[in-house]
């Protein structure tokens, strides 16, 4: 059975010129094979794309530790990305899980800016249901939030 | 009788939005109506009120506010009388100064002399259509709009109306053609030590929103600030109503500005507004226990809501000049030479 979970991470990056934009994902993981997964979800990075699909990686390693995201999307300012990795650490299980640090990238893989993420523990309860192979409420608000979004990016293209 | 809320209050059925609670003292009841004009930065107050000291007898108070942003001028009065000579009852609400009749379909009338001259007013206000305008509480349970805690109670059975009739004001006579309004209800047995109060209608939208960040006296101490905003669009209600949640709550309150940052299960929203541009007025509000407090009021304010839904996409509202906006503090401000 393919495992698949939906996760938040919220945080903050910083531009070259010292601008500080908030940036917030959500996103479904679809388990390819051990330890690649597949995203998709919505992602809002202010002047980098307010509100729009993003598709992307999730990577589990084991050695070393690390789970490596590769978000992408594209709005009419362009394509861009967020990656980062989380290096969990026995030393610190809780600050090495749930902060990950960030680069915003444009199309060519250039910096554009850097910060934090980070996963709300208040969201802890919806993330673990979100593993059980049901649909229980928080699944189901996700998709019709994709299908919400995706529908009104594709509207925003063709206008 | 005591207006002290008591347990037995949460039993048997839940009073009508508008039921009057005033039992006796102490106790201070608020009814008000408010309206924009959906062109032009004017809009009008009105509010009739009881005020029941702990000592000395209760009194009626009414008040009539209009605010023009165009003359950057505003025209306020309170008149006050005793209560034993006003009516409250149920929808109807009378004072020398003051008729109102409560309801889906009421009106205002009367006339007050404020310093800047006489004022009357002739109204009718019916409920909008819009699903927006059902019964808003702000509170999420009955247990806070019935129980001891807090000791001042929100609610708004009409959140959107349309009001039509004239205002004659000094110097001229406005005629209001459906401006879209609200009608509120508060009570309790002291105002809330400090808050930033908010709502706005978007007609356009068919939405509207409300809010508070409020610090309240627990057993003597003051709370952090506690937020909560409820947004109306259309048939859907999006809560954030998780009062005392506040890792996930973001408020910020300054002079004439409140912003306000909140997640829930519904989503994230986001609510800004401004009247840093807008005439205001100060008011006094008595508690019963005799201590004055500040009440800071635009009915002119700037405002910007954002709401990302858990399960649709990101709408943002906006309004020029259609937010209420309202601040009670403890001290006076010295830009206000007159407090009403």
């Amino acid at each position: 059975m393919k495992l698949s979970f939906v996760e938040t991470m919220r945080g903050e990056v910083t531009d070259g010129a010292g601008r500080v934009h908030p940036v917030d994902f959500q996103i479904r993981t679809t388990q390819q094979r051990a330890g690649h997964f597949l995203v998709e979800g919505v992602v809002h990075a202010g002047t980098f794309g307010d509100e729009a699909p993003c598709t992307g990686t999730l990577t589990i390693t084991v050695a070393p530790p690390s789970i490596a995201y590769d978000v992408r999307w594209a709005t009419t300012a362009g394509a861009f990305s967020l990656k980062g990795a989380k290096s969990p650490s026995p030393l610190s299980p809780l600050r090495s899980m749930t902060v990950l640090p960030v680069a915003l990238l444009d199309a060519a893989g250039a910096a554009l800016a850097k910060g934090t993420m980070t996963f709300d523990l208040f969201d802890l309860p919806g993330f673990l249901a979100s593993w059980l192979p049901v649909k229980l409420g928080g699944r189901r608000r996700f998709d019709a939030r994709l299908a919400a979004v995706t529908r009104s990016h594709l509207l925003e293209g063709q206008s | 009788m005591t207006a002290r809320p008591r347990l037995a209050s949460l039993l048997g059925p839940e009073p009508t939005d508008n039921a009057l609670r005033y039992a006796g003292a102490p106790h201070v009841e608020s009814y008000f109506l408010r309206a924009n004009d959906p062109e032009r930065p004017r809009a009008f107050w009105l509010k009739q009120c009881i005020l029941a000291p702990v000592k000395g007898p209760a009194v009626a108070e009414s008040w009539f506010i209009w605010f023009d942003g165009e003359r950057n001028r505003t025209i306020a009065q309170r008149h006050q009388e005793p209560l034993e000579g006003a009516r409250f009852a149920p929808d109807d609400v009378l004072t020398n100064a003051m008729t109102l009749r409560l309801g889906a379909e009421g009106f205002v009338k009367g006339e007050v002399n404020a310093p800047e001259g006489r004022a009357r007013f002739d109204l009718t206000f019916r409920k909008d259509a819009s699903p927006a305008a059902r019964p808003l509480s702000i509170f999420p349970w009955r247990l806070l709009r019935s129980g001891p805690f807090p000791r001042a109670k929100p609610l708004t059975p009409f959140p959107f109306l349309r009001f039509s009739g004239a205002l004659e004001l000094p110097g001229e006579t406005v005629q209001v053609k459906g401006w879209p309004g609200m009608q509120g209800h508060n009570w309790g047995n002291e105002h809330t030590f400090e808050y930033a109060w908010g709502q706005c209608l978007f007609p356009e939208a068919d939405a509207m929103v409300e809010g508070f960040s409020a610090r309240v006296k627990v057993a003597g101490r003051l709370t952090p600030r506690l937020s909560a905003l409820v947004v109306q669009k259309g048939p859907r209600v999006y809560r954030f109503d998780a009062i005392f949640d506040g890792w996930r709550q973001r408020a910020t309150v300054d002079q004439d500005t409140w912003t306000v940052a909140l997640r829930g299960d519904d989503g994230d929203v986001s609510l800004s507004m401004d009247a840093r541009r807008q005439p205001m007025v100060c008011l006094g509000y008595d508690n019963p226990d005799g201590e004055r407090t500040y009440c800071f009021n635009s009915k002119l304010a700037a405002v910007e809501l954002t709401v990302r839904p858990s399960d649709g996409a990101s709408f943002t509202l906006t309004s020029s000049h259609g937010g209420a906006l309202e601040f009670l503090r403890r001290q006076p401000d010295p830009r206000f030479s007159r407090v009403v």
